[in-house]
């Protein structure tokens, strides 16, 4: 719950920040042109991806601490989650740069 | 204070320009339908075709093979075919479907790499090639099965069994194959994405990283060799995990077909 309302704190004050640049120029372009939401964009997007990797290593970690004899196991499947868990931030990413530079 | 803006992409998207140093303008121009991926990939396919093909023809013959590499490649391709075929499809149809898992292992492998090599790239940077083969797989995948049990057997395999009075039971079932098949398509398109975004973002880093050398000039003079040193180190960092990553993503690429073509051929009941 600490942690939800200091997050809450940290967007309101970064939107507060970032609000002078919403007032300038969009240039013409059909898509959000404003680079700082797009950066934004990929900053949320790396919140998610490092809790999802947090999640994966600490229960990998504590299975690998529980049943050490699984280890190789293990570590196969959390770098093969990871590579996948790593697709999908970079979804967030793509769509990031396309809204930056096209 | 105006900042001349550096393009870090014109390193990793495809061009008709083949620069080796731009400062000094040396290059050159690739004819119309040609660039630079193209020519990459045929080197892709050269290296390829050059190990693999002798490798294969002494294993036909009967003999291991003795040279370092190509142990190191036989044992690779005893690795992809445990850890990737036999998992995925099972090992009834592992070996009809090898060659194929085989090729698209190691041609991403080495697309990847050569993005590794000075003054080369990696086609795979392309979204165009990475929608390439996961068309491939795509076509391999559904093509396969319906060869093995028929078009209409393999479509009606989708509709699931619903336990529901009759105005709603065929209506769930209807939607629940809508999904899936909107899924074949998402995860062919998801593969393709997964694998582009991942050496794209990875080389774009590595340039950016790099420019922050040329960016100096619009610092302190002090400045440019902590600068110059501190990029130099971090690239280094990063090729090391480029490295990785080429291998990880022809891993997942590989794997993530070899799971499909499974979930293909034996439907899960």
């Amino acid at each position: 719950m600490k942690a939800i309302r200091l997050f809450a704190t940290v967007f309101a004050i970064m939107l507060i920040l970032a609000a002078p640049s919403f007032a300038q120029n969009a240039p013409t372009s059909t898509f959000l042109t404003n680079k700082a939401t797009a950066s934004l964009g990929v900053g949320l997007a790396i919140i998610g991806a490092a809790f999802g990797f947090g999640k994966i290593g600490a229960s990998a970690l504590e299975s690998m601490a529980r049943q050490p004899e699984v280890a190789g196991q293990v570590r196969g499947a959390m770098i093969v989650i990871a590579a996948l868990l790593e697709g999908a931030t970079f979804f967030g990413l793509l769509i990031c740069m396309i809204a930056l530079f096209v | 204070m105006v900042l001349a803006s550096i393009n870090p992409f014109e390193h990793v998207l495809d061009t008709r320009h083949w620069n080796f140093f731009e400062s000094v303008r040396i290059g050159f121009d690739i004819r119309a339908p040609f660039s630079k991926f193209i020519i990459l990939q045929l080197i892709a396919a050269g290296l390829m075709f050059a190990v693999f093909v002798p490798l294969g023809r002494r294993i036909r013959d009967g003999r291991l093979p003795t040279s370092k590499l190509g142990r190191v490649v036989m044992g690779m391709l005893e690795w992809v075919r445990d850890e990737i075929a036999i998992p995925g499809v099972g090992e009834h149809d592992a070996n009809r479907f090898l060659p194929f898992l085989w090729s698209v292992f190691f041609y991403i492998f080495v697309c990847n790499l050569l993005g590794m090599v000075p003054f080369l790239g990696s086609p795979t940077g392309s979204i165009w090639v990475t929608a390439a083969l996961a068309l491939c797989a795509f076509t391999v995948i559904h093509g396969s099965a319906i060869i093995k049990t028929g078009p209409t057997h393999y479509l009606k395999a989708h509709f699931p069994h619903v336990e529901a009075p009759f105005p709603l039971g065929p209506i769930i079932a209807f939607f629940i194959a809508g999904i899936e098949i909107m899924g074949h398509f998402i995860k062919a398109f998801v593969l393709a994405v997964r694998l582009f975004a991942n050496i794209f973002a990875g080389h774009t880093v590595l340039a950016v990283i790099l420019m922050l050398i040329v960016m100096a000039k619009y610092a302190p003079g002090y400045m440019f060799w902590p600068i110059s040193f501190g990029s130099v180190l971090a690239v280094t960092a990063l090729s090391f995990l480029e490295l990785f990553i080429a291998f990880l993503q022809a891993y997942v690429f590989a794997f993530l077909t070899s799971i499909f073509l499974g979930m293909a051929l034996h439907p899960e009941h």
